[in-house]
This record gives structure tokens, C-alpha cells and sequence, in this order.
């Protein structure tokens, strides 16, 4: 119960620095947030920029002479209140916004991890058991090469090579524009196949780690007493590669799982914004681009608390089924 | 140091990086980069001019990776980028093993509040995403011209961490051993403690995680380029890519398709070549990792 | 008396970096049915070695050179793998030496049980699985309800090790090998179950070869004991005469080491030297360097084990010209 409570109140403490790192960080950004609103407005009511910038910041509440302090005084508690800020680009609230976009990122995500955690494994278990044959070799060397490619690097590929070369996934959004969203067959499909470029994109430098993860723990754990006494008491190889080999090779990753999905959150930006894909990561690039700082503050912090929600359910989860843990 | 101890750190470190065929072929892959980096940018001329005649010319003898958009050629702004990209990548990551080491030991001696204050900025740089949060940092800069040594500081920020929390692991578990307690009863002062007993079992352990960061600050860094957040030298891969896919539309007409391949060519292989090295060295310091002997 | 097991002539070696260890140097013994044998040898003597090779559980770096196990007709080292797979354990089970890793820490004891006969296609129902296994526990003392639905972390070591004593009475094999079932384990344990296996020897119609390097063990609990050196048997005879009259030189001065309470430290004398290197072992008999009644051909011819007086073995040049020498 100790441990519990001190682990909750390290988290938060590392919650609130981060944030408010985070707070001064955007804060320091050079550009007026204001200013797109004002842009807008001035366009539609056809007047000077100074005048507009002045009712832009009276709709959202900006006194351009507060301190920093008071705006994070006011950030946090708001926060409290569970509200993540105002956008200016979009006008409207922080919260509407990741309403919108965040199922898609999850959608995106969870797919991408279930896909590159499945077959990551198997392939890393065959790696392994397969030691010193052509079928290893060819996948680490596969995996080691995938890594070594930058991840939006892959997405521009991916893009290139199959939305404009062979045009064979669309070319942006989460689902054409002349589709109405509804439960139907052609929307559905048409919604798997937009995410099919950003969930490859995501899925693939994943995977090459899992693999290359599961070869060694596999490795390591084939070298152990007990597999040795289980081909002793004559059991069979395929029983023994499932439950003894792999069920222990298996355990220390599920723990990172957890973690990389937290990881995967952050580094979506570029891959949803080169897909054009409207989930969370878009509107963080598009926020970035147009300097809006109360959705850059909102979504920022939205990603920590979704890495350090990741953290902790991961250590959870991981006490729960290694008996080892379980039982201290 | 003694003749004798420079032949067995021969013997012991850099003896097993040529046996082994992982090390051996990464250490070539950098070698070859670096070469391209210091000679190469000096023996190869760099033509900037625009050339409208000859632009986007598929591979040849006269431009052995093509030309751009401009007429360029490619493989000039290869060569002569390759210095800004070795240059910035290796100080990144240098820094970042040089901050990750410190915080790591630093946290792996103190205790008590002290090292529970490290935990928490340690877990702060970890719980932010790194990469969005370079974007922001750089935004910050981007009207200034930075020098090679505070961008590499700006992308060192976001990589120390998991080294640092790594480390401060491995000191802590060290600590608790026999022989450094030894050490203790044996009133050796605490800097003897330090660095003969605790640096010695990290040295192999750094160096991996020193090869394996040029993938990160490689990510980082030519991401950073990229989307343009950061001026610096044009030659530099990470601006090529950008005028690949921003300037030049390469994406949406397959002409100039070879533009980008050799820019991409170049970034996966000099991180490949890290990663084999890092991957060799980790064989040869953990023979349980190693394949048929 | 038949003999269960008759070993002829196995010849076994590791690779290593260096060269080959010339581990298992010709090595042959018969094994009465229901008898205890003690293999007794110093640490890296080969002892483990001609267990590894007799049930086929070499290492990867291990090599069988030659040699038969011939128990109940059959040859076990020439069976094809899947034959060999449903003799283990139903009919001759192997204790190995490190009872500290040898149970999957993800996996509850019960269901170690249940993976073993699932293995050899016995059908007990749910209850009778746990009847037996129950019933197999008890025999080594320990409580089934306490133990049955246990992870291996939650035992003691020579829990742990009797644990895996009962996995391999659990399908009533007729021969148990036992590898160093007492060496990494407290003293106290150690008689613990150096008792158990005495009272398993009488309850239970069981052959037991075991390994060790602890001769007193030897001396407890079994019936004939081979002294192994060097990768070869150097006697092999009645434990009651091992004791009394060592016949192989070897044998002598490892009896004359051995400290007892009540000794006379005077008498204690040590062997001379080390125990060699099997990758380049002596030549001869491997025991030449270091024995005090060395001979020329010592050096340059091996003895084979030969049966002296009353069915004792030995293999010594002293007592290879029929009668026997003096020492």
C-alpha cells in the first residue's frame, strides 16, 4: 500500500513539472496566439489586423499584459476542472477537439500495436529457435534494416509507393469526402482502408523491435535449467516451445507494451500528418504550424498523461502475471 | 600509460570489433561516412548553380546519383552534406551520452531525496514526447542561425534520458556488491570507488549505447531538418529531403523519384551502420547473444 | 542377480575454443537391477559426463564418440528419438544437479506434473493426477496441499529438489539417476535427503545410480560405488570393500584425505598435484603423474579395467599381471 502511494505521488509530481515545463516551453514560442483568429477576422469583417488582433483576445480571454504566472495560474485550474485549454485556429475548445480526432488516433494505434505485438513475437520466437539457419538471418537482418530507417521516412515511402505510384490506398483523411459516416459496409471498409497506410506506417519499425526484443529474450531463455529438465522428462519440442519457452520469453515485453503504446502516441505526429489522417498527432503538427498555443498546451499534455497512465497500468498489468512479481 | 597497457586495450576492445562480422561491417559503413565527411567534402566540388538543362537527370557516369530539381548534381550535395550530417549526429550524440552518464551516475550515488529529484527529472524528459518536443524547442530558435553545437544540444535534450535512467539502474545495483564494499572497508577514498570499480563495467555498456544514439539524434536531427525547423547548412540530408518533397513535389511525379531514393539511401545506411556496430559489440560483450560459434 | 544396465565402452568429449575436453575416456559398468551404484569423482572428473551420454542429454558443445547402453536388450544410444522419448522418464528418469532452475517459474507445480503425463499419453483423470502426484510428494516428505499449487519461488531449495525427485518417481520408473542430488544444498538438507533416499531404497523397487563427489554420501547409501579419475573408471567394487580395501592407488589417497572427527590428523595425507587437464590429458594411465607407484608402462599404456579377486574392477598396471602387488 506504501509503495502504491509513493508511486502515485512520484507520478503526479512528475505530471505537474512536466507540464508546466511544458507550459513555459509553448509559451516561449515566438508568435502572437492571437494572431490566426485575428487573420480570420479580419478578413470576414474587413478590417485592420491591430483591430482584429484586440477582439481576438478578448474572445479568448487574453490580456496581453499578464504575467506568464497568471496564464499558468490559470492554465492549471482549468486543468483541474479537466479542461485542456482553448483552441484559436479552430475556435473552440480543446477538449471538442480531441473528441474529434482522438478515437481516430486510438483506432490507428491499436491496430498498429495488436498487428506488430502478434506478429513480432512469432517471427521473434522463429528467429530464435531457428538460430544460425538462412530464416534467422533473413529476419534480423530485415528488422535490423527496418530500424534503421527513420519512421516518417517509411510513411513518405509508404505514401509514395502506394498511394501515388500504384494508387492504391488513398491519399489522405480518415474517409472520403463523398462517403457520410454511418455503419455501412462501404463506409466501414472505406474507413479501414484510409488507415491502412498510417497503421502500416506505425506498425512496421514496431515490429522489427519486437522482434528483434523477442530473439533475445527467446535466446536467453532457451539456454535455461528448466528447458533442459522438461526435454529430460521427455516432453515434447512443440509443448515446450509454447509454454516454457515462449510463455517466459514473452513476459518482460508485455511490460513494454504498455510503454510503447505511451511512445507511439508522441511520435504519430509526423506519420498522421503526412497521411493527412485527422487524429490526435495532425492537429498537434497543424497547431505547431499555425502557433496555436492553447491546443499545443492541451495536447501536450494530454500525451504526458496518456504515457504516464501507460507507465502505470503497464506496471500493474506486469504484477499481476509474473508470478514472481505477483507474490512479493 | 604503459606500453603494456595500450596492448591489452587493443587486445581486449578494439580487436574483437575487426573479428567480429557485425562491428566489422558497421565500423567500415562509419568509417566510410566519416571518410566522406573530412576528405570527400574537400576532394569533391560542390556546383550549387541551377542548372535548368540538366535537371532531374536519371543517374550517369557525369552525375553518378542524378540530378534535382535544379539541375544540381546529387551526388556532390551528398558528399558535402554528409559533413554537416556527421558533424551534428555524432556531437548529438555524444552529448547525449555525456549528459545520460552523468545524471545516470550521479543518481546511482546519491540517495534519499537527492536521487529521488533526479528520478523525477529523469521520468519529466521521459514522459514528454521527445520528438514533438523538439519541434517546439527549435521553433523557439528558428529565427536564429544556430551553430552546429547548440543544435546538437537541442536534440542531445531529448535523448539523454533513458540512458541516464539505465545507467542510474546499473550503479545502483553495482553498488550494492561485494567488492565495492570491499573497496569501502578498505578506507579507499570515494573517487577510487567511482571510477576504477563502476566506470569499468559501464565502459562497454556506454559505447553501445553511444553507437545505438546515432540512430536517435540521425531521427531527430534529419526529422528536425525536414520540416524545416532549423536552418542550417542546404547540403545537409535532412534539407535535401525537404526540397525533395516540399519544393520539388518528388512525391507526386515519379521523375524525380531517384532524387529522393539516394537522400533516403544514404540516412538508412548510415544508421544501419550504427546499428550493426552496436549490435556486433553487444555480441561480443554478451556471448550469450552471440549465434553459432 | 541380472544386470539391469551394462555400459560398454562409452567414449564421450566437449568442443570447446581450445580443443576437445576428453571427457569420457572408455568408460564400461554393469548396473544389477534394484542395486545402488555411486558414481564418485572429483569436480570435473567426468562423472556428470557419462550421465549426460547415458540418457542422451549432452550439452550442444558435447560430442558421443562411441559406446553402448544396452538396458533390457535395447541399445538406448542407437534408438531412433521418438523411441528414446517414451523410455525417458517412464522407465528411466534423471535427476539433473541444478534443482534451483529446473522448474518454469511461470508454471505451478501441479501443472509441472500434468505436462508429464500429458507427454508419455497417460489419461488419468484431473483427480487421479492429483491422487498420484500427491501420493509421490508424500513419499519425499513434503505436503501436497501446501506444495501442489505452489510457484517454484515459493520453495525452498531442497524443496525444490525434492519436487524434482517426486517428477520422476511420478510414472514408477525402474532405474533413477541421480545427479549431485546433494550438492547445492546446506548440510543440513544434505542428510535429509541422503534419509529419504535410503528410505525410497527400501520402500520402492528401484534401481539408483547417482553422482557425486562426496564420498560419504557414497558410503551412506549405496550398494557398489566406481571411483572415477580423469574420465575413466579406476575401481569399481562392493562399497563395504571400497572402504575397507582400496585396491586402486587413486582410491587410496582420496579414502586417505578425508577428514572424520574423530581421525587422527597425522594420518591425513592429501594427494600430490592437481587433477589434470582433460583437454590434454597424461598419457597412459591418466593417473601416473600423481601416484607414488608409478612404472614405466604407467606412461605409455592405459589399463583397462580388469576383474580381480571376489568381482572387484580395477584398472591398474599393479594389478594387471594377474596376481596382485603389494602396494
Amino acid at each position: 500500500m506504501n509503495y502504491f502511494i509513493n508511486r502515485v505521488i512520484y507520478l503526479l509530481a512528475v505530471f505537474v513539472i512536466a507540464v508546466s515545463g511544458i507550459f513555459v516551453l509553448v509559451n516561449n514560442m515566438p508568435g502572437d496566439p492571437a494572431y490566426g483568429l485575428a487573420v480570420s477576422i479580419a478578413q470576414q469583417r474587413n478590417m485592420q489586423i491591430e483591430q482584429a488582433l484586440e477582439i481576438a483576445r478578448s474572445m479568448m480571454g487574453i490580456d496581453p499584459d499578464e504575467s506568464l504566472l497568471t496564464r499558468y495560474g490559470k492554465f492549471m485550474s482549468n486543468l483541474l476542472k479537466g479542461n485542456l485549454g482553448y483552441s484559436a485556429f479552430y475556435n473552440t475548445s480543446v477538449n471538442d477537439i480531441i473528441s474529434k480526432s482522438l478515437p481516430w488516433t486510438i483506432f490507428v494505434i491499436s491496430l498498429a500495436t495488436l498487428l506488430s505485438f502478434v506478429v513480432g513475437i512469432f517471427l521473434g520466437a522463429l528467429a530464435a529457435q531457428k538460430r544460425g539457419t538462412v530464416i534467422e538471418w533473413i529476419i534480423s537482418t530485415v528488422s535490423s534494416i527496418i530500424q534503421a530507417i527513420p519512421p516518417f521516412i517509411l510513411a513518405v515511402l509508404i505514401l509514395f509507393v502506394f498511394s501515388v505510384t500504384l494508387r492504391l490506398l488513398p491519399l489522405g483523411g480518415a474517409y472520403p469526402v463523398d462517403v457520410e459516416p454511418s455503419f455501412s459496409f462501404e463506409f466501414i471498409y472505406k474507413m479501414f482502408l484510409h488507415a491502412l497506410g498510417p497503421m502500416i506506417a506505425t506498425a512496421i519499425p514496431q515490429m522489427a523491435s519486437w522482434t528483434l526484443a523477442m530473439r533475445g529474450n527467446t535466446s536467453q531463455v532457451m539456454e535455461e535449467d528448466f528447458i533442459r529438465f522438461a526435454e529430460i522428462r521427455g516432453l515434447r519440442d512443440s509443448v515446450i516451445a509454447k509454454k516454457y519457452i515462449r510463455n517466459n520469453a514473452v513476459l518482460p515485453l508485455v511490460a513494454s507494451l504498455a510503454i510503447g503504446v505511451g511512445y507511439m502516441l508522441g511520435g504519430h505526429t509526423l506519420v498522421e500528418s503526412i497521411f493527412n489522417y485527422p487524429g490526435i498527432g495532425f492537429y498537434f503538427g497543424k497547431a505547431i504550424a499555425v502557433r496555436d498555443f492553447g491546443l499545443l498546451t492541451g495536447l501536450f499534455t494530454l500525451i504526458v498523461i496518456g504515457v504516464i497512465a501507460a507507465t502505470f497500468i503497464a506496471d500493474f498489468v506486469y504484477s499481476l502475471i509474473d508470478p514472481r512479481v505477483k507474490l512479493k | 600509460m604503459t606500453k603494456e597497457s595500450l596492448t591489452n586495450f587493443y587486445h581486449d576492445y578494439i580487436h574483437p570489433l575487426f573479428r567480429n562480422k557485425k562491428s566489422l561491417i558497421g565500423l567500415i559503413i562509419l568509417l566510410m561516412y566519416i571518410l566522406m565527411a573530412t576528405v570527400g567534402a574537400s576532394v569533391v566540388p560542390l556546383n550549387m548553380n541551377s542548372n535548368f538543362a540538366e535537371r532531374y537527370q536519371k543517374p550517369s557516369l557525369k552525375h553518378p546519383f542524378g540530378t534535382d530539381y535544379f539541375g544540381v548534381d546529387i551526388f556532390q550535395q551528398i558528399v558535402h552534406g554528409s559533413r554537416a550530417v556527421i558533424s551534428l549526429t555524432l556531437l548529438a550524440s555524444f552529448l547525449a551520452v555525456l549528459i545520460g552518464t552523468i545524471v545516470g551516475v550521479a543518481r546511482g550515488y546519491l540517495e534519499g531525496i537527492a536521487g529521488k529529484i533526479i528520478d523525477v527529472i529523469i521520468m519529466v524528459f521521459l514522459v514528454i514526447p521527445s520528438f514533438p518536443a523538439l519541434l517546439i524547442l527549435s521553433a523557439i530558435f528558428m529565427d536564429k542561425d544556430l551553430n552546429v553545437l547548440q543544435i546538437a544540444l537541442l536534440v542531445a535534450i531529448w535523448l539523454w534520458a533513458p540512458l541516464a535512467k539505465q545507467i542510474s539502474a546499473q550503479v545502483l545495483s553495482i553498488k550494492t556488491r561485494d567488492f565495492i564494499e570491499a573497496s569501502k572497508i578498505l578506507n579507499m577514498p570515494l573517487r577510487y570507488i567511482l571510477f576504477n570499480d563502476i566506470v569499468k563495467l559501464l565502459i562497454p555498456y556506454i559505447f553501445i549505447n553511444f553507437v545505438m544514439q546515432i540512430k536517435g539524434a540521425m531521427e531527430f536531427s534529419v526529422g528536425l531538418m525536414f520540416l524545416g525547423l532549423a536552418k542550417f547548412d542546404p547540403t545537409h540530408w535532412g534539407i535535401m529531403l525537404n526540397y525533395a518533397l516540399y519544393q520539388a513535389g518528388a512525391l507526386y511525379t515519379t521523375q524525380g523519384f531517384h532524387y529522393l531514393f539516394f537522400v533516403i539511401l544514404n540516412i538508412v545506411l548510415l544508421i544501419y551502420g550504427g546499428i550493426l556496430l552496436s549490435q556486433g559489440i553487444e555480441e561480443i560483450f554478451n556471448p550469450r547473444v552471440r549465434g553459432n560459434e | 542377480m541380472n544386470s539391469l544396465i551394462k555400459v560398454e565402452n562409452l567414449r564421450a568429449v566437449y568442443l570447446v575454443r581450445e580443443g576437445t575436453i576428453k571427457a569420457a575416456d572408455g568408460i564400461s559398468f554393469d548396473v544389477q537391477e534394484n542395486s545402488v551404484t555411486a558414481i564418485v569423482g572429483e569436480s570435473a572428473s567426468g562423472k556428470s559426463t557419462i550421465i549426460e551420454a547415458m540418457t542422451r542429454t549432452l550439452p550442444p558443445n558435447g560430442r558421443l564418440l562411441e559406446g553402448k547402453v544396452l538396458y533390457k536388450g535395447k541399445d538406448l544410444l542407437a534408438l531412433k528419438k521418438e523411441e528414446f522419448r517414451r523410455i525417458k522418464w517412464k522407465e528411466i528418469a534423471l535427476v539433473p544437479q541444478a534443482a534451483q532452475q529446473s522448474l518454469n517459474p511461470t508454471m505451478k507445480i501441479i501443472d509441472h506434473f500434468k505436462d508429464t503425463i500429458e507427454a508419455h499419453r497417460i489419461n488419468w483423470s484431473h483427480d487421479q493426477l492429483i491422487q498420484k502426484a500427491s501420493e509421490k510428494l508424500e513419499m519425499v516428505r513434503l505436503n501436497p496441499d501446501a506444495v501442489l499449487y505452489s510457484y517454484p519461488m515459493q520453495l525452498s531449495g531442497g524443496m525444490k529438489q525434492r519436487v524434482l525427485i517426486a517428477l520422476a518417481l511420478l510414472l514408477d520408473p525402474e532405474v533413477l539417476i541421480l545427479d549431485e542430488p546433494t550438492s547445492a544444498l546446506d548440510v543440513l538438507t544434505q542428510a535429509y535427503i541422503v534419509q529419504l533416499l535410503k528410505e525410497l531404497k527400501k520402500k520402492l523397487n528401484i534401481t539408483l545410480i547417482f553422482v557425486t563427489h562426496d564420498i560419504a554420501i557414497a558410503a551412506e547409501l549405496a550398494d557398489k560405488v566406481a571411483v572415477i579419475y580423469a574420465g575413466n573408471i579406476v575401481e569399481y567394487n562392493s562399497v563395504f570393500r571400497i572402504f575397507k580395501n582400496p585396491l586402486h592407488p587413486y582410491t587410496k589417497g582420496l579414502l586417505g584425505s578425508i577428514m572424520a572427527i574423530n581421525a587422527d590428523m597425522s594420518k591425513i595425507k592429501p594427494i600430490p598435484g592437481a587433477p589434470p587437464s582433460l583437454l590434454t590429458p597424461p598419457s597412459g594411465c591418466r593417473f601416473h603423474p600423481r601416484c607414488e607407484h608409478a612404472m614405466d608402462i604407467c606412461k605409455k599404456e592405459k589399463p583397462p579395467l580388469i576383474t580381480v579377486e571376489d568381482g572387484a574392477q580395477v584398472a591398474c598396471h599393479l594389478y594387471s599381471q594377474g596376481g596382485r602387488k603389494d602396494a
